[in-house]
């Protein structure tokens, strides 16, 4: 479903080229449950923003679900972002001032769907993630854990094709990152693409697939369960 | 995009826009409050010279463009010299005059003790009103084509013989509950009692001060209150081709009769309605010019005060237009969403804007004798709006382009 061949991305801050990611190829095929995973400053965050298209490679051709997306415009990009991607960030994004049913409502503030059917499908999601008192909460009356759930909810509101997560866990603590990685996981098992960027290995051998990256380059590609920790 | 789905686009994308303000509603308030203003004053200018128009070509339709007014000089008190007011000796010098003038109706405000600002309290049968005074010749209806509309202006013989006569404006009637019946109504007017033989029409306003809410009879306002009275006349040029020549014939005369020193200023001033006019609507115009100009440049202010908040606004928002663009919104939805917050708060600035204009228009005109009513063109309220969407729009287009323009990945890494 989503396919990579040679991409790579270069930064040139000040005229010092710095290579976030030498070129990788690679293959998700939907319904997968991988985790790219390696050290801060690897290129985890810039591998995803380009699967996720908030940014765009240097060189090599992306296609997503068959369509090469180099020669798209920014118009185009955001409807593929909007109609086939959610995103999960690890300070969960939410806006303060919106309440959690509105948050997770504004992926589709920007369509064609009527409000009452925007409205209908946010408060179903999150029964879903377990929020149904929560509904009229504003985020700084949430936990960390019931804010991540928000976000997944907000995530899954255009049925993407593919859930990326970059560090979902980051701010949680033991109790609720285990609570946020069984959605995600009880997601998956219902049929959801998920693609997990994490630095914890404990995180990352979770996942059914993972892909470990050292300084932009891909040092190994289970398809096994990530295994042997010393790799990162 | 079929029709149904643009509609529900529009109204997902006009709520969020109102919610977005609303989640700000001080700073909204804040940033509009330059249109407000500005608008309220462009409004408010309108209105009142609208009005005053509006008095000018009614009164000088009916009067006729032959029509001539001797006024005082007010000029000249006004620059600490003696002001000789006319009086009887020069209105009778004047209908001897063997040019070709009609008969020459004379009259005079009239102040009792206790007059106000706005004129005298009158009262009728348990109901009062403050209103102003006017003491006629018998033959101001001709001069001015303003006749009764019920009952019959005085005569001669009513002035000659100091009868207590009045008539009272059409408003004037209605607010006192005042009707002319088989037994004359009875005002009264400070310590004087006059009884009420007809109904003029309108209020008693004018340019020309030729309208009052009660108008008396020369003869008995003489007699109340003599030192008072200084008249001003007015009579129609029977050629009208000859208007200089009767003009300065009655400098001529009017300065011999008073004794003004040759290089000494006249104690009035000779108008001639097509002149006044001119003179009046030249005035009005240039007044409104200059105002309308102050007002553009406030606007202007205000218009920065706009695109300065909004780019705040913008800044402030970073992480948020951030995480929009991430899921999903485009450069264009961005910019679309900015520049119609922006046209959504001047258009409801200039609408604020014109119901406190209006408001302060009718405060203002309360105060002017010579408007009747304060006027609101409706194309002014349509340019008004327009204006204020178009100026929404420009002020908006920068914040809204850099808003557009920010990275997503930068934005939603800002913490
Ligand atoms: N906008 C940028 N400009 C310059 N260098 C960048 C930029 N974004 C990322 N990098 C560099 O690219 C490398 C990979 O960054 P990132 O993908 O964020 O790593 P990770 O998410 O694995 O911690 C880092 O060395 C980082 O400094
Ligand atoms: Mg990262």
């Amino acid at each position: 479903m989503l396919e990579l061949h040679q991409i790579s991305k270069h930064y040139q801050p000040g005229g010092q080229l710095i290579e976030a990611l030498k070129p990788i190829s690679l293959t998700i095929k939907a319904g997968e449950y991988l985790a790219i995973t390696g050290t801060s400053g690897s290129g985890k965050s810039t591998l995803m923003n380009i699967l996720g298209l908030l940014d765009l490679p240097s060189r090599g051709d992306y296609l997503l679900d068959g369509v090469a997306i180099s020669s798209m415009n920014d118009q185009q990009l955001s409807q593929i972002r909007s109609e086939k991607i959610g995103f999960v960030f690890q300070s969960f994004h939410l806006l303060n001032h919106k309440t959690a049913l509105e948050n997770v409502m504004l992926p589709q503030t920007f369509g064609t769907v009527p409000l009452s059917d925007i409205r209908q499908r946010a408060t179903h999601l999150l029964q879903q993630v377990g929020l149904a008192e929560r509904i009229q909460h504003k985020p700084a009356e949430l936990s960390g854990g019931q804010r991540q759930r928000v976000a997944i909810a907000r995530a899954l509101m255009n049925q993407p094709k593919v859930l990326l997560a970059d560090e979902p866990t980051g701010n949680l603590d033991s109790q609720t990152t285990l609570e946020v990685m069984a959605l995600l996981e009880a997601l998956n098992q219902q049929g959801q693409t998920l693609i997990l960027v994490t630095h914890e290995p404990e995180i990352a051998r979770r996942a059914r697939r993972c892909l470990v990256l050292r300084d932009g380059e891909v040092v190994s590609d289970h398809l096994q369960r990530c295994t042997d920790p010393t790799q990162f | 995009m079929t029709a149904q789905a643009k509609f529900y686009y529009l109204h997902n994308h006009l709520r969020s826009c109102l919610n977005e303000l609303r989640s700000h509603a001080l700073r909204s308030m804040l940033t509009t409050l330059g249109i407000v203003i500005a608008v309220a004053g462009v409004i408010s200018i309108v209105a009142i010279t609208e009005g005053m128009n509006h008095s000018l070509v009614k009164n000088f339709s009916q009067l006729g463009t032959e029509t001539m007014m001797v006024r005082q000089n007010i000029f000249k008190a006004m620059n600490n010299d003696v002001l000789q007011p006319m009086t009887e000796r020069e209105w009778f010098a004047l209908q001897n005059l063997q040019t070709g003038i009609s008969a020459v109706a004379a009259f005079s405000r009239v102040e009792l003790p206790g007059t106000g600002v706005s004129g005298v309290r009158i009262s009728y049968a348990g109901r009062s009103q403050i209103g102003r005074l006017l003491a006629t010749s018998a033959n101001l209806p001709q001069m001015t084509g303003r006749y009764p509309i019920d009952g019959r202006y005085f005569a001669d013989s009513d002035s000659d013989a100091r009868r207590r006569v009045c008539l009272v404006s059409e408003e004037l009637a209605a607010t006192l509950n005042l009707q002319l019946g088989a037994n004359k109504p009875l005002l009264q007017i400070g310590n004087f009692q006059l009884q009420v033989i007809g109904i003029m029409p309108g209020g008693n306003r004018d340019i020309l001060g030729t309208s009052a809410d009660v108008y008396l009879p020369l003869g008995f306002a003489m007699q109340l209150n003599p030192k008072d009275i200084a008249l001003e006349f007015g009579f129609r040029s029977l050629d009208e081709s000859n208007t200089e020549h009767i003009k300065r014939q009655v400098n001529q005369l009017l300065r011999q009769i008073q004794g003004t020193r040759p290089n000494e200023t006249a104690n009035f001033v000779i108008e001639n309605a097509t002149e006044l006019k001119q003179f009046q609507t030249d005035t009005l115009g240039t007044i409104r010019t200059v105002l309308l100009l102050v007002i553009a440049i406030s606007l202007i202010v205000g218009c920065i005060g706009i695109m300065n908040v909004m780019l705040a606004s913008v800044s402030e928002r970073t992480r948020e237009i951030g995480l929009l663009r991430a899921i999903g919104a485009s450069q264009s939805y961005i910019q679309s969403l900015v520049l119609t917050e922006a046209a959504i708060l001047t258009t409801v600035g200039a609408l604020a804007g014109i119901l406190l204009g209006l408001g302060i228009a009718t405060i203002i005109a309360a105060g002017i004798p010579q408007i009747e009513q304060v006027i609101l063109p409706p194309a002014a309220v349509v340019l008004t709006v327009c204006c204020a969407i178009l100026v929404g729009i420009a002020c908006g287009a920068l914040p809204a382009r850099k808003a557009a323009l920010l990275s997503p990945i930068t934005a939603l890494n800002l913490e």
